[in-house]
C-alpha cells in the first residue's frame, strides 16, 4: 500500500515537467507574437517591435527559455504577464480561490442532485418519476454548456429576474448557483444514472432480499445496506467529479464571466500571453493531477483489489 | 434488447437523412436568399431560414455530414491510438506501463481549451482537423480502459497456461487480449460519439470550428444561441439533432454495456 | 486605435455618435405662419401636459452611480493605453490639450487655452490654462507634458502607442534609447508649451487628442512605480477609486477639484465583461445601465428600447476586404479590382448581418468625418458593370480566374459579410474560398502573404481624412498593409499635410481619395456605426464617432 502511494507521488513531478514541456512546444508552434497582437494589426514600427520584445524578454533561443524557466519555477517564481507585466503568481492568487470555490459548491450541488435522484428513481422504479428523471439525464448530458447557461441566465436571470446573471459581483451566494447548477447539472446527470443502476443491482441482490425477509424496515435496508454497498466509496466518487469539475469549468466560466482561473487561461490563450498560459495550465493540470492521486491512493486503501487502476465512470472533461 | 433497438433507429434515421439529404430538401445549404432572410418555420421553409436567407433543414442535413464525420472520424482515430497503447501496457506492465500511462495523464491533464486552440491554430481550421484535436486529447481514456481490461485478463490462469505451452507474446495479444478489450472499448466509443459531437459545438461556440460558409451542426447551435430571443427557430434544428444523437449513441452504448454486462 | 479592439470573443466594433440637440436653423421666411401655429399647438401642448403630469423633463440631479460594460482593457495608463476599452477609462482619468466635441468633433481647448503654429506649420505652441489640478492636487504645467511625452517615447517603456509622438522631431533618438529627452518639446514658461515637428503637419493639434498625449505627475509615477498602471494619477473628471480589479471592474469617482464643469454622476463602475452576449444579458438583467449591442440583435433592441438604443450612428471606422497587392494577378489587373468593387452587394451586408447599424461605404472615409463630405467616387452594386469589367480584365465569366482565397479572423463579426461577398462574387463568375483564422494565425498568414485577399476593420484614431487615406495608403506608411503605392497618391497626401487652409486641404484629400478608388486596391463596404443601449434611468447619454461614451452630461434619474 505504501510503496503504491510512494510509486505514484514519485511520478507527480514528472508528470508536471511533461506538462511544461508539451507546453512549450505547443505554444513554439503557435502562430502569433503576442506584440502584434497587442498592437492589433496595425504595424508597430521595427523600433517599437524591438522595444516591446526587450520588454517581454521573448527573443531568447526556445531551449534557454525553457531552462530558465525550469529554474524559476524551482525557485516558485512563474514570471509575469506579456498583457499588463502583472506577476503570474497574484493573478493566479486572485483567479484560483474563485474557480475552486465554484467547483466546490458545484461539486455539492452534483452529489446532492444526482445521488438523491439516482436513489429515488432506483426506490420508485419504472415509476413516472424514474422514467422523467432518466430523460431529463440523457438530455443533460447531451446538452452543451453553452446553451444550459444561456438558458438559465434568460429565465432566472432575465425574465424573472431572480438570479444575478453573470460575474462574482460581492461575493454573494447567489451569484454562485446559476454557474454552479450549469457545471453541476451535467455531472449530477451521470451520477444519477451510476447510482440508479448500481443500487438496482444492490437491491436484486440476495442478501438485501433477504433481509428484507427477516423484517428489516425498508427505509433500514435501503440505508444501511444498499446504498453503503452500491456507491463507490463516496469520496471517490467526489474526487473524481471534483477534478472533472475543475477541468469542465472553462465554458462555464466563459458564459457567466466568472473571474476564475480557466477564464483567465482561455483569454491568455487568445491573447498569446505565455507566461500565463504556461502558469495557470500548469497549476489547474496539478489540481488535476493531485485530485486524481489522491482517489487512487484513498481507492488503493479502500478496496486494494482496485490498485490495478483508478477507475472511470465514464466522465469525460468537455472543454 | 429494447434499448439497442430504439438507439439502432435513431442511428439510422439519422445516417438515412444524412444520405438522402440531397432528396430531402430542394435547397442548396450554402445558397443564400436575400428576400427570405431570418424568416421563421413555414411550409416552404419547415425549420425556417437564418440570417442570410440560407434554409435551415437543408443546411441540418448536410450539417449531419460534417457532424457525424468529424465524430465518427474522431472516435476511430481515439481508438487506433488509444487501443494499442493500452494493450501494450496493460499486457507488458512495469516502467513500460508506467511511462505509457504517465503520458496518458499528461494528456489528461492538460487542459483541453488550450490544447485544442493551439493544435486547429498550427493545423490550420476546418473539419478534418476539429477530429484530429479530438483525437489527440480523447485517446488517453481509450488507452485506460483497455489496459484495465488486459491486466484483468492477464492476471487469469489461462493466459498464464497459454504461456506455459508457449504461447508467443503476439499469439497472447492477438487471440486472448485484444477480442476482450472489443467490448469495452466499443461501448466507450459509442458514448463517446455524443461527447465529441457536443465538444465540437462548443469549439464552434469558442470561434474555433468548421470552415465557413460549409454547416455543422456545432457551428449552426453557435450561431443561434446569440439569436435566441430574437429567431428561436434556429436553435430547434441543430439542438433537437444533437440530443437526439447523444441520446441515439449513448442509448446504444448503454445497452451494449448491459448486454456484454461489463464494467467500465 | 488598431485595426481591431482588444476584445477577443465574439465582439465586433462597435460604437460612434449621437446627435441630441439637432438644431432648425434653416427657417425660411415663407415658413413663418406654420412656425407660429407650431408654436401655439406646442404651448397648449406644454400647458395640459404640466397641468396633468408630474414635471416630464425634470432637471439634472446630482449623485450617483453609472454602471458601465467594459471589457477589459489592455492599459489604463495613458502611455499605453490604445484600444477603446483602455481610452474609455483614460479619457476620464486624464484630460490633454485639446478635446473634440462630442457632436461634431471639432477641437475645443482642454488644458491649452489657445495654440497657434507658424506660418510652414511644424512649430506649434500652446498656452495652458491656469490651476488644473492633478489628481493628488499639485498644478499641472507644462514641464508636465513635457516628461509625459518623454516617458511615452523612452526605449525602455515599451509603448506600443508611441508612434503617435512620431511627428515630433527627436522621436526617433529617444526610441532607439540613444537620447532621453524629445528635442522637439520644451516649456518656455510654466504655462506654455513649444514643439517642434519633423514636417509641416496643419493637422498636429488634431492628434493631440489621444490620451497618449496626457499629462502625468513625474512624482506620482516613480513614487508608485509598477503600480502607477493599476493606480494612475491624472488631471481628468474623475480619479481611480481604490485600484484596477483585474477582469472584474474599475471604478472612478467625481474629482472635487476639477478646473472643467461640474459632473452629475458621483462614481462611474465599470463593470469588466469579456462576451458581448453576457454583458448584454446582465444589462437585460438591470445590473448595467450600458451596455453594445450583441450583433443579432440590433432590431429587436430597438423595438424593445426606443430611443435608448443608438443605432446607426457614424463612426470613424472602415470594414474592408483588400487584395493582395504582391500577387501579380491583382497588381496589373486595376480592371478585376474594379469588376470585385462592382459586384459587391453592400446593401445587404449592412441590412442582414448588422441590421443597418453600420453604413453603406463604397468610398474610404467615412461621413463621420466633420466637414468632408461624400467621398469623391462610390462603389456600388452593378453586376453588369462588373461583367463587363471582368470580361475587360480579361477573365469573361470568370474563366481562367484561379479560385480567391479570402482570409478573415475569427469571432470578431467578420463571417456575415464574408459568406455575402462568397456568395457575390460567385454571381458573377469568380470562385471565393474563405478562412476563418484565429487572431495570432491570421496575423502570421498576413505577413506570409499567401492570401488573394483578406478582410480588415480600421478604427481611426483622429476625426481627419489623413487618419484613413494618409495611414492606409501612404506608400511608406507602416500601417500600409495593403502594400499600396502610387506616386500621385502620395504627393497629393504630402502636399495635404502641409496646406494650412482647411478648404484647400480637404479638396486635397477628396483628390486622393479619388485616385485610390480609381485604383480600386480595396473593396470598402461598411463604416462602423453605432449599436448600443443605454437604461432608462440614465440621461443625457452621448456616445461618440470616436467609440466613446463622454461622462460629463450623463446623470441619473431616481425613477
Amino acid at each position: 500500500m505504501l510503496a503504491f502511494a510512494v510509486r505514484r507521488i514519485l511520478w507527480v513531478a514528472p508528470i508536471l515537467i511533461g506538462v511544461t514541456l508539451i507546453l512549450f512546444l505547443l505554444l513554439h508552434v503557435l502562430p502569433g507574437d503576442p506584440a502584434r497582437i497587442l498592437a492589433g494589426y496595425r504595424q508597430p514600427s521595427d523600433q517599437a517591435m524591438i522595444n516591446i520584445k526587450e520588454k517581454l524578454n521573448t527573443e531568447a533561443p526556445l531551449y534557454t527559455q525553457y531552462k530558465d524557466y525550469l529554474i524559476s519555477l524551482g525557485r516558485g517564481d512563474l514570471g509575469t504577464s506579456f498583457r499588463n507585466q502583472r506577476p503570474v503568481s497574484s493573478i493566479i492568487a486572485e483567479s484560483l480561490p474563485n474557480s475552486l470555490a465554484l467547483a466546490s459548491f458545484a461539486l455539492f450541488l452534483d452529489l446532492l442532485i444526482g445521488i438523491s435522484a439516482g436513489a429515488w428513481a432506483a426506490i420508485r422504479r419504472d415509476s413516472l418519476f424514474d422514467r422523467m428523471s432518466m430523460v431529463s439525464a440523457a438530455v443533460l448530458i447531451a446538452m452543451p454548456v453553452f446553451l444550459l447557461g444561456l438558458l438559465l441566465q434568460l429565465v432566472f436571470g432575465v425574465r424573472l429576474r431572480w438570479l444575478p446573471v453573470s460575474g462574482l459581483g460581492d461575493g454573494g451566494l447567489n451569484f454562485y448557483i446559476l454557474p454552479s447548477l450549469v457545471l453541476a447539472l451535467v455531472a449530477a446527470a451521470y451520477l444519477a444514472r451510476v447510482t440508479r443502476s448500481s443500487l438496482i443491482d444492490v437491491l436484486s441482490s440476495d442478501y438485501v432480499q433477504a433481509a428484507r425477509a427477516n423484517g428489516l424496515s425498508s427505509n433500514r435496508v435501503l440505508f444501511v445496506h444498499a446504498l453503503k454497498n452500491a456507491l463507490p466509496p463516496i469520496v471517490t466518487v467526489a474526487g473524481l467529479h471534483f477534478g472533472f469539475l475543475i477541468g469542465s469549468a472553462v465554458a462555464t466560466e466563459v458564459v457567466f464571466n466568472w473571474p476564475g482561473l480557466g477564464h483567465r487561461l482561455f483569454l491568455a490563450v487568445l491573447e498569446r500571453d505565455r507566461p500565463l498560459i504556461i502558469g495557470a495550465a500548469l497549476v489547474l493540470s496539478a489540481i488535476f493531477i493531485f485530485v486524481n492521486l489522491l482517489v487512487d491512493i484513498l481507492n488503493a486503501w479502500l478496496n486494494p483489489k482496485a490498485r490495478v487502476d483508478g477507475k472511470q465512470e465514464g466522465l469525460e472533461a468537455k472543454v | 434488447m429494447n434499448k439497442a433497438r430504439v438507439g439502432l433507429v435513431i442511428i439510422s434515421i439519422l445516417i438515412l437523412l444524412t444520405l438522402a439529404a440531397g432528396f430531402l430538401s430542394p435547397y442548396d445549404p450554402i445558397r443564400q436568399d436575400r428576400e427570405s432572410v431570418l424568416k421563421s418555420p413555414s411550409l416552404r421553409h419547415p425549420l425556417g431560414t437564418d440570417s442570410l436567407g440560407r434554409d435551415m433543414l437543408a443546411r441540418l442535413l448536410y450539417g449531419a455530414r460534417t457532424s457525424l464525420t468529424i465524430a465518427l472520424g474522431a472516435v476511430i482515430f481515439m481508438v487506433v491510438i488509444g487501443l494499442p497503447i493500452g494493450v501494450i501496457a496493460g499486457y507488458f506492465g512495469g516502467i513500460v506501463d508506467s511511462v505509457l500511462m504517465r503520458t496518458a495523464d499528461v494528456f489528461l491533464a492538460f487542459p483541453f481549451v488550450l490544447g485544442a486552440i493551439a493544435v486547429m491554430t498550427v493545423i490550420g481550421p476546418g473539419a478534418r482537423n476539429v477530429f484530429v484535436v479530438l483525437a489527440i486529447f480523447g485517446w488517453p481514456q481509450i488507452a485506460r480502459i483497455t489496459r484495465a481490461q488486459v491486466k484483468n485478463e492477464v492476471s487469469k490462469d489461462y493466459i498464464a497456461a497459454t504461456k506455459v505451452v508457449g504461447g508467443s507474446a503476439w499469439y497472447i495479444l492477438w487471440r486472448h487480449l485484444l477480442p476482450n478489450t472489443l467490448g469495452p472499448v466499443a461501448v466507450y466509443s459509442l458514448m463517446g460519439v455524443g461527447s465529441v459531437i457536443l465538444t465540437e459545438a462548443t469549439l464552434s461556440f469558442l470561434g474555433i470550428g468548421v470552415q465557413l460558409p460549409y454547416p455543422a451542426w456545432g457551428s449552426m447551435l453557435a450561431d443561434a444561441v446569440g439569436r435566441v430571443t430574437v429567431a428561436p427557430w434556429l436553435i430547434y434544428g441543430p439542438g433537437a439533432a444533437v440530443v437526439l444523437t447523444c441520446l441515439g449513441f449513448n442509448i446504444l452504448g448503454e445497452a451494449l454495456h448491459e448486454a456484454l454486462e461489463i464494467k467500465i | 486605435m488598431p485595426y481591431f479592439t482588444s476584445n477577443i470573443m465574439l465582439r465586433f466594433i462597435i460604437g460612434g455618435h449621437i446627435k441630441e440637440y439637432k438644431s432648425n436653423r434653416a427657417v425660411s421666411l415663407n415658413s413663418l405662419l406654420r412656425t407660429f401655429l407650431f408654436s401655439l399647438v406646442a404651448i397648449l401642448l406644454l400647458v395640459s401636459l404640466s397641468a396633468c403630469a408630474e414635471k416630464s423633463a425634470s432637471k439634472a440631479k446630482q449623485g450617483g452611480t453609472f454602471n458601465y460594460f467594459l471589457g477589459e482593457p489592455v492599459a489604463i495608463d495613458p502611455a499605453f493605453a490604445q484600444e477603446s476599452e483602455g481610452l474609455q477609462v483614460t479619457k476620464e482619468l486624464f484630460d490633454g490639450l485639446v478635446d473634440y466635441d462630442p457632436e461634431t468633433l471639432e477641437l475645443e481647448p482642454a488644458v491649452a487655452r489657445k495654440w497657434e503654429s507658424n506660418s510652414k506649420g511644424d512649430t506649434w505652441t500652446f498656452w495652458l490654462r491656469r490651476g488644473v489640478k492633478f489628481h493628488n492636487g499639485r498644478e499641472v504645467t507644462a514641464a508636465d507634458f513635457v516628461y509625459a511625452w518623454d516617458r511615452v517615447a523612452a526605449k525602455k517603456t515599451g509603448s506600443e502607442a508611441a508612434y503617435h509622438l512620431a511627428p515630433i522631431k527627436g522621436f526617433d533618438k529617444v526610441q532607439k534609447g540613444q537620447r532621453s529627452h524629445l528635442v522637439g518639446v520644451s516649456a518656455p514658461s510654466k504655462y506654455v508649451l513649444k514643439v517642434k515637428l519633423n514636417y509641416p503637419f496643419a493637422d498636429f493639434p488634431t492628434i493631440l487628442g489621444h490620451p497618449v498625449f496626457s499629462p502625468v505627475p513625474k512624482e506620482a509615477v516613480k513614487a508608485r512605480g509598477r503600480e502607477f498602471a493599476e493606480r494612475p494619477v491624472g488631471n481628468g473628471p474623475f480619479a481611480i477609486d481604490g485600484a484596477w480589479e483585474h477582469r472584474k471592474g474599475i471604478t472612478l469617482k467625481r474629482f472635487k477639484k476639477y478646473y472643467g464643469a461640474k459632473n452629475y454622476v458621483d462614481a462611474v463602475n465599470f463593470k469588466i465583461i469579456d462576451n458581448d452576449q453576457t454583458g448584454f444579458l446582465e444589462f437585460q438583467g438591470g445590473g448595467l445601465d450600458y451596455s453594445p449591442i450583441p450583433s443579432g440583435q440590433i432590431k429587436a433592441t430597438v423595438k424593445q428600447f426606443g430611443p435608448n438604443a443608438i443605432v446607426g450612428e457614424p463612426q470613424l471606422g472602415l470594414q474592408f476586404y483588400a487584395f493582395n497587392l504582391r500577387k501579380p494577378l491583382f497588381r496589373k489587373n486595376v480592371k478585376l479590382r474594379q469588376a470585385i468593387n462592382n459586384a459587391v452587394d453592400r446593401t445587404a451586408i449592412v441590412e442582414n448581418v448588422y441590421e443597418n447599424a453600420y453604413l453603406v461605404a463604397g468610398g474610404i472615409v467615412p461621413p463621420a468625418v466633420e466637414g468632408y463630405g461624400k467621398p469623391a467616387r462610390e462603389y456600388t452594386l452593378s453586376s453588369s458593370r462588373a461583367k463587363r469589367l471582368l470580361k475587360e480584365a480579361g477573365y469573361p465569366g470568370g474563366r481562367g480566374l484561379p479560385t480567391i482565397k479570402l482570409i478573415y479572423p475569427t469571432g470578431r463579426g467578420y463571417e456575415g459579410p464574408a459568406q455575402i461577398f462568397q456568395q457575390n462574387l460567385k454571381d458573377i463568375g469568380i470562385k471565393v474560398d474563405l478562412e476563418g483564422l484565429e487572431f495570432g494565425a491570421f496575423l502570421k498568414a498576413l505577413r506570409a502573404g499567401k492570401m488573394s485577399m483578406f478582410a480588415a476593420g480600421w478604427q481611426a484614431d483622429y476625426p481627419s481624412p489623413d487618419a484613413f487615406l494618409y495611414q492606409l495608403f501612404y506608400s511608406k506608411s507602416g500601417d500600409n498593409l495593403i502594400g499600396f503605392s502610387d506616386k500621385e497618391v502620395d504627393r497629393l497626401l504630402i502636399k495635404a499635410r502641409s496646406a494650412v487652409g482647411a478648404v484647400q486641404r480637404r479638396r486635397l484629400y477628396q483628390k486622393a481619395e479619388n485616385q485610390i478608388l480609381k485604383e480600386a486596391p480595396i473593396v470598402p463596404y461598411a463604416y462602423y456605426g453605432t449599436s448600443v443601449v443605454y437604461a432608462k434611468r440614465v440621461k443625457g447619454f452621448r456616445r461618440t464617432a470616436l467609440d466613446n461614451t463622454p461622462l460629463d452630461r450623463v446623470w441619473i434619474s431616481k425613477d
